[in-house]
């Protein structure tokens, strides 16, 4: 891979989205490998934070993805993040931060499918604002 | 205010109220002090004016369980109160909350600029401020912009001052819906250089009412969420992530934007906030005392087209 | 004294180094000298808001140690005595045993050009301690006679070097008058406090309830701390990157909660009034103690940029009255 690729940093909730990236493999679906995960136990434990660290550290973009409302295994813990999610991302928009960076869905543990879209989908719009390093970047 | 200041002494004698939180002037005329005091004959000191800089409410939680406080504030300021009782952070029954008819709030750093000169007295007329007996500035245009699109709260005051509400007019949000027009790099263009000048001094976080934690994530080590030092990476991160800790709960009210020594527009992100909020899910911040938090609840048709 | 034009004056003094002049929002490389103090005291060009002092950089297996050598000559024109008296107060700080290198390096390459004070404000009382605003401090001072033309005066040897000085005419007779009535006009508009402290009370004046009454308002933000030209406390990071580990040292204010907070998770001064009351007692009690000087140069900055509207002089001054009171 080259390093000029870009780095996509993705939390994706155990019991929803992970499955769907495992299933997806195992259906030998093919998807960038710029996408980087970090297992999280649910998209609720995601705190809006992660987002700004991420792209301060060098992170080109950031996808966050877990189970479809109605679906989360705590119940309640994605429609809690659905409100996180919009204000970090309103935030994040509003300073002038390419919104292309920021990606949320939801991918349920059948969705092998729509993670290969997803994957594909969140690495083709960071690669059109790749070519200048996130404004929050910082460099030493 | 001579009528609520009678009946002001008249409960500090009587032992209905432990003590009085307000404003007495102070040796820069363009911002007063804060003051706090139990003698009934310190009463009379209290003003009330455009040039009462900080919210109160944050001077509340120095008397947890000390008994019930009187104290100045403004329909912005009686909202961040709303928000700290429905976060359970006060009681209501320890608070004796008295009105203040509101024409906003000026920002001593920004009236400075404006003038540019030594500031040595000020006089309120009309819709201008005339400084020095010589210069004359718009209040309107040393106000942070969180004066100009405040919302109205569910009035529960123990007492108020007569006189007439002359909040400058309800603007619809309208600048920041211009804003929101602009290409992401002409937006940061913006944030950077009116926010580079930030010194991290946290006056913003010192002196609002929702940043009560004992320690904020700026000042934690592990995880280092935000490095110390000045470059505007880490200023944004710090604001950024600040804002977003004020979602729902933020009221508005201003007092960070007066309080930066360094004229920052910090009341263009709290006002961003205000307006998504209402806009998106009819929600207004402080409301009553009552109301839920908004990351507190959820509801099943929230807003959620942004998520694929 | 020697009697220049400030165009040449700013020339000659380039010629020793990057010179930074006062304007109202700091000393800058560009700018107009202003006619007020600045907003920002000179502290920085000693002890930087942000200085790596080293670094660890990872070569594969190895590690190389860099280290910091501040060795960039500057110049900073026109600082005020306030200025002045600030820097010499942390610099018994930094260059009592041990020595601090960084700040030694910094002290001998730049050069202090004073100004004397013709600008005072409401907030000022400079006079309450022993200098005033016609105190020559610094490797020169100079007075600005008019918007073309200064006096100046070498004091230190580093001064007396800086420039040729034979080249340039005396000042004459009349301009020194003009010079000395202007200066004892500025005297005359300051506010002079009495100061007359028993520092064998310290611990008392701590205890009382007059300092936690009269600190009330203080928000605890860092506002006053950062724009002080006495203030010096510091902390010191390490952070790492890719490849790097930074020794970072950066201001800190004493105003802040993990300032006094110790690994353990005990804050001694966890209320707010307690730091609040603890930064007054440093300038007036514990820093005289040590030093034998306040720690307050009477600047006023502290005031102008205090959110809350808290002024330091009516803390000094109901001290003053909880002194006098029980002696009496």
């Amino acid at each position: 891979m080259d390093t000029k690729d870009p780095k996509i940093l993705s939390f994706l909730c155990n019991w929803c989205s992970y499955a769907g990236a495992d299933l997806a493999g195992t259906s030998r679906l093919q998807y960038p490998p710029n996408v980087r995960v970090i297992r999280v136990p649910c998209s609720g434990r995601v705190n809006p934070q992660f987002i700004v660290k991420a792209l301060r550290d060098g992170a080109d973009g950031v996808w966050i993805s877990g189970c479809h409302p109605g679906d989360c295994h705590y119940n309640s813990g994605n429609y809690f993040a659905r409100r996180r999610f919009y204000i970090m991302k309103e935030l994040i928009e509003f300073v002038g931060i390419e919104p292309e960076r920021l990606t949320f869905s939801w991918v349920s543990a059948s969705e092998g499918k729509k993670f290969q879209e997803m994957a594909i989908y969140v690495t083709e719009r960071v690669k059109k604002v790749k070519d200048k390093k996130s404004p929050l970047y910082k460099e030493i | 205010m001579e009528k609520v200041k009678e009946e002001l002494k008249r409960l500090l004698q009587e032992g209905e109220i432990k003590g009085v939180l307000g404003f007495v002037p102070s040796s820069s005329p363009q911002k007063n002090r804060v003051f706090y005091t139990e003698n009934p004959d310190d009463v009379s000191r209290f003003t009330v004016s455009l040039f009462n800089t900080p919210n109160l409410t944050t001077y509340l939680f120095r008397f947890k369980d000390k008994g019930k406080i009187a104290l100045f504030l403004r329909p912005c300021e009686q909202r961040a109160l709303n928000v700290l009782i429905s976060e359970g952070k006060i009681k209501r029954e320890d608070v004796f909350v008295i009105g203040v008819p509101c024409q906003g709030a000026v920002d001593p750093f920004r009236l400075e600029e404006q003038v540019d000169a030594e500031i040595n007295s000020v006089e309120v007329k009309d819709d201008k401020i005339l400084v020095n007996n010589a210069i004359s500035v718009y209040i309107k245009e040393v106000m942070p912009y969180s004066c100009r699109v405040c919302e109205d709260v569910e009035e529960d005051v123990d007492i108020k001052i007569d006189g007439e509400d002359k909040r400058p007019s309800h603007e619809e949000y309208s600048k920041i819906e211009d804003f929101d027009k602009k290409t992401p790099s002409e937006k940061w263009a913006f944030f950077k250089e009116t926010f580079e000048r930030c010194t991290r001094c946290y006056a913003c976080r010192e002196v609002c009412p929702m940043c009560y934690c004992e320690q904020c994530f700026v000042d934690s080590y592990d995880p280092l969420w935000v490095e110390p030092g000045l470059s505007l990476q880490d200023i944004m991160s710090y604001h950024l992530i600040k804002m977003y800790h004020m979602a729902g709960r933020c009221t508005n009210c201003g007092a960070c934007e007066r309080a930066c020594p360094e004229n920052i527009p910090l009341s263009l992100l709290t006002s961003m906030l205000a307006h998504r909020l209402k806009r998106d899910f009819g929600y207004i911040s402080g409301k009553n005392g009552t109301q839920k938090v908004f990351l507190g609840e959820y509801h099943y048709e929230d807003k959620g087209d942004f998520i694929k | 004294m020697k009697k220049i034009k400030l165009k040449d004056f700013k020339k000659a003094l380039s010629k020793w180094g990057e010179v930074y002049i006062r304007t109202r929002d700091g000393f800058l490389k560009e700018g107009r000298l202003s006619s007020k103090k600045s907003k920002k005291s000179p502290k920085e060009f000693l002890l930087p808001r942000e200085e790596v002092l080293l670094a660890i950089h990872k070569k594969g297996a190895d590690t190389e140690v860099l280290e910091a050598h501040p060795s960039k000559k500057k110049v900073v024109m026109g600082a005020l005595p306030c200025d002045m008296k600030g820097l010499e107060l942390t610099t018994k700080n930094f260059l009592n045993s041990p020595e601090d290198p960084y700040y030694k390096k910094r002290v001998e390459n730049t050069l202090f050009v004073s100004e004397m004070c013709q600008y005072p404000s409401s907030s000022c009382f400079c006079t309450s301690f022993d200098y005033g605003p016609s105190s020559k401090m610094g490797d020169i001072t100079y007075f600005r006679l008019n918007d073309d033309n200064v006096l100046c005066e070498p004091i230190s040897e580093k001064g007396k070097k800086a420039l040729l000085w034979e080249q340039y005419p005396d000042a004459g007779e009349k301009d020194l008058e003009i010079m000395e009535k202007m200066l004892r006009e500025t005297a005359k508009r300051l506010q002079k406090l009495n100061i007359s402290y028993d520092f064998s009370r310290a611990r008392e004046v701590y205890a009382s309830s007059e300092l936690k009454d009269a600190v009330f308002s203080c928000l605890n933000c860092g506002a006053c701390t950062y724009v002080c030209p006495t203030c010096y406390c510091f902390d010191i990071r390490d952070i790492e990157r890719k490849d790097f580990v930074l020794r970072e040292r950066v201001w800190d204010s004493c105003m802040f909660f993990v300032y006094s907070l110790e690994a353990s998770g005990h804050n001694p001064r966890k209320n707010r009034s307690k730091r609040a009351e603890n930064r007054f007692m440093h300038k007036f009690f514990y820093q005289p103690l040590q030093y034998k000087e306040f720690g307050c140069t009477g600047c006023g900055r502290c005031v102008d940029v205090c959110p809350a509207g808290y002024d330091i002089r009516e803390t000094i001054r109901s001290i003053q009255s909880f002194m006098e009171g029980k002696n009496g």
